[in-house]
């Protein structure tokens, strides 16, 4: 997906853009209130969900800042890779989120970039703040920008055919262990 | 502190004090008397493919540069300016044709020579240009294209220093005849705990797998999820072994049709290993080509080879904060697919984000967390297990035992010990360890 263009003075689709934003946020609280299954029903069989490493460079290196598809990233699954996680958190031994962790999630800067012409797909992309606590008083703050691609299916009105998270760290502040 | 060394670590027993893991004062020792007197790991050499390639990291405390030159060689020089000590290099990697330091300007050629001082005029009493260059780092070696370095002038050179545990790392690294690569991109972050929490596990513990990484293979559905009790009598054989230097490796050895890991493993992969292990047993011999293992390397380097590739350094950052660097490599004929296929897999075990990973992450800030209580403090912690009884194993090379031991852990303290009690620069030994008999409980 491209990098969203700044249009001057172009029109918004005012009702799907909140159908767009309902569908975040409902994400989002899907996720805080740890209905993890409920959350991998959102996403198509297809679905890839990648967290990709950025890093400090040179400004003339700009474009090596985010590692491509053939580099490594934090993140880097198909649906079968979001559903062992999933599995992996219900079995009571994932000592990172034992007992789970408190999380929330502000999702915000929502915007449509770009819409099929036969309006069955859409590129959106929205900013997220992820607070994150557990053990006493550990805790870190995850931000980043999402890109999704969404076609408009399913019960909710929308499903994630791709999501890209450009988290705002280089080095990350311990494992990470929520969904962004 | 010098002359209670052997009291902190009574490797020949199987303890140690907790202070060893908090204490800054031994911190500030170790930084000189193990990172200043050990390899260290940088790069890869084909991450510094052109002249003027480099790659910045850090050597113990010290931030450092590896810059290819113009003969092809690779050196290694401190990140600091010699007017004030700012770093002249602030990208993790790039091409350059000098480093310029932000403060005042002064700049440093790829061998290190500073070239330029913006009105040096101004230095009435004059400079030693010749004698301010960047400070080098004085010893660089490779082995398997891995690059590493040392402050020291005492150590051995990096095969000898390896020794035994050569034949361990071609076990990962040297797979192919086209050795191997790193694919681009190393995921860093920080653990609140000291650094040797990660080093001393990989040197090894293969007991911790069936409690604290038990969630994984429960989760990813493989046919044995280890909860027998049997792990001293595995059919899958293997071995754990120790060197005087203090590396440290342990692998099991099943039958490919009985492996976890290869069970795990996504289909396109798992066919993947299983075509090119008649060209691995002709190069390296049936045990070495069933090795599911990791091992570390004296005092920060660590790998792990299960069907998922990658290295780690765990670099201090304060006695109670690492920050763990993790590589994926992968064969460098193994065709793209492969590649990509070798880093989604790594990645989502191990990363980070790893299924694996994230438990040992939080373990380990948490029992750093704990060694603050004053009472918990006074208690040894114990790397006790196997003790006094090294034995042969069928395969391998060096001192060996049961895979499942701690023979590795007190061999990495042993080494760490001497280290940090001696101030000239001690001859490495194997650890007489006590018969278990009269180990102390």
């Amino acid at each position: 997906m491209s990098e969203a263009e700044l249009l001057p003075g172009r029109t918004v689709d005012t009702d799907l853009k909140a159908r767009v934003e309902t569908f975040l946020y409902d994400e989002a609280a899907l996720l805080d209130e740890r209905r993890f299954e409920e959350w991998l029903a959102l996403f198509s069989e297809n679905a890839t969900y990648r967290i990709p490493i950025r890093r400090n460079v040179m400004g003339r290196m700009a474009r090596f800042e985010t590692t491509g598809e053939d580099g490594v990233a934090h993140v880097d699954d198909d649906r079968q890779g979001l559903a062992f996680r999933i599995a992996r958190l219900r079995t009571g031994m994932a000592w990172n989120e034992q007992p789970p962790p408190r999380t929330r999630r502000i999702v915000g800067n929502v915007r449509i970039v770009h819409r099929e012409a036969s309006d069955e797909a859409l590129n959106v992309v929205s900013n997220l703040i992820c607070y994150f606590n557990h053990h006493e008083v550990d805790t870190a703050v995850f931000a980043c920008e999402r890109r999704d691609t969404l076609s408009r299916v399913g019960v909710a009105g929308f499903m994630i055919e791709e999501r890209l998270v450009l988290l705002d760290q280089n080095v990350v502040a311990m494992n990470l262990s929520v969904f962004l | 502190m010098v002359s209670s060394a052997t009291h902190l670590v009574d490797a020949a027993s199987g303890s140690y004090a907790p202070r060893i893991l908090f204490d800054p004062e031994i911190y500030e020792l170790e930084m000189e008397r193990v990172f200043g007197r050990t390899w260290l790991f940088l790069c890869h050499e084909a991450q510094l493919k052109r002249t003027g390639d480099f790659i910045a990291t850090y050597m113990g405390s010290d931030p450092v540069i590896a810059i290819r030159q113009r003969d092809g060689s690779i050196r290694v020089y401190l990140n600091a300016c010699r007017h004030r000590g700012m770093k002249v290099c602030r990208a993790e990697f790039g091409n350059a044709r000098a480093f310029n330091c932000p403060y005042h300007g002064w700049s440093y050629g790829l061998d290190g020579n500073l070239i330029h001082v913006p009105h040096e005029e101004v230095f009435a009493e004059g400079l030693d240009k010749p004698g301010l260059g960047l400070v080098e780092v004085p010893r660089v070696e490779s082995v398997f294209g891995l690059v590493w370095a040392t402050f020291s002038p005492d150590v051995p050179s990096l095969e000898d220093y390896l020794g035994d545990a050569n034949y361990y790392l071609e076990a990962s690294f040297g797979r192919s005849e086209a050795g191997i690569e790193l694919l681009d991109g190393v995921s860093k972050w920080r653990v609140a705990c000291n650094w040797k929490l990660g080093a001393e596990q990989f040197s090894t513990d293969m007991y911790h797998v069936y409690t604290a990484h038990k969630s994984p293979y429960q989760a990813m559905g493989t046919k044995d999820t280890g909860s027998d009790d049997t792990l001293q009598s595995s059919s899958a054989g293997g071995g754990q072994f120790s060197s005087p230097h203090g590396h440290g490796f342990g692998w099991w050895e099943p039958e490919p049709e009985e492996s976890p890991d290869l069970d795990i493993m996504p289909a396109l992969l798992r066919e993947f290993f299983l075509d090119r292990r008649s060209d691995v047993v002709a190069r390296l011999g049936e045990s070495r080509a069933r090795m599911e293992s990791h091992g570390t390397i004296f005092p920060n380097f660590s790998w792990l080879y299960q069907g998922t590739p990658t290295i780690r350094v765990w670099q201090p950052k304060g006695p109670e904060e690492m920050e763990v660097e993790s590589h994926v490599f992968v064969d460098a004929d193994a065709p793209d697919e492969i590649k990509r296929a070798v880093s989604r897999f790594t990645v989502l075990t191990f990363g980070l984000s790893g299924l694996f990973e994230q438990d040992d992450g939080d373990i380990w800030s948490a029992i750093q967390k704990n060694l603050r209580g004053t009472q918990i403090r006074k208690n040894r912690l114990l790397n006790v297990m196997g003790l006094g009884e090294p034995r042969p194993q069928e395969n391998g090379r060096g001192r060996l035992t049961g895979v499942v031991s701690e023979m590795g852990s007190r061999g990495y303290m042993h080494r760490w010990a001497q280290l940090i009690g001696s101030e000239a620069y001690p001859p490495a030994d194997l650890l007489v360890e006590r018969p278990i008999r009269s180990a102390a409980r």
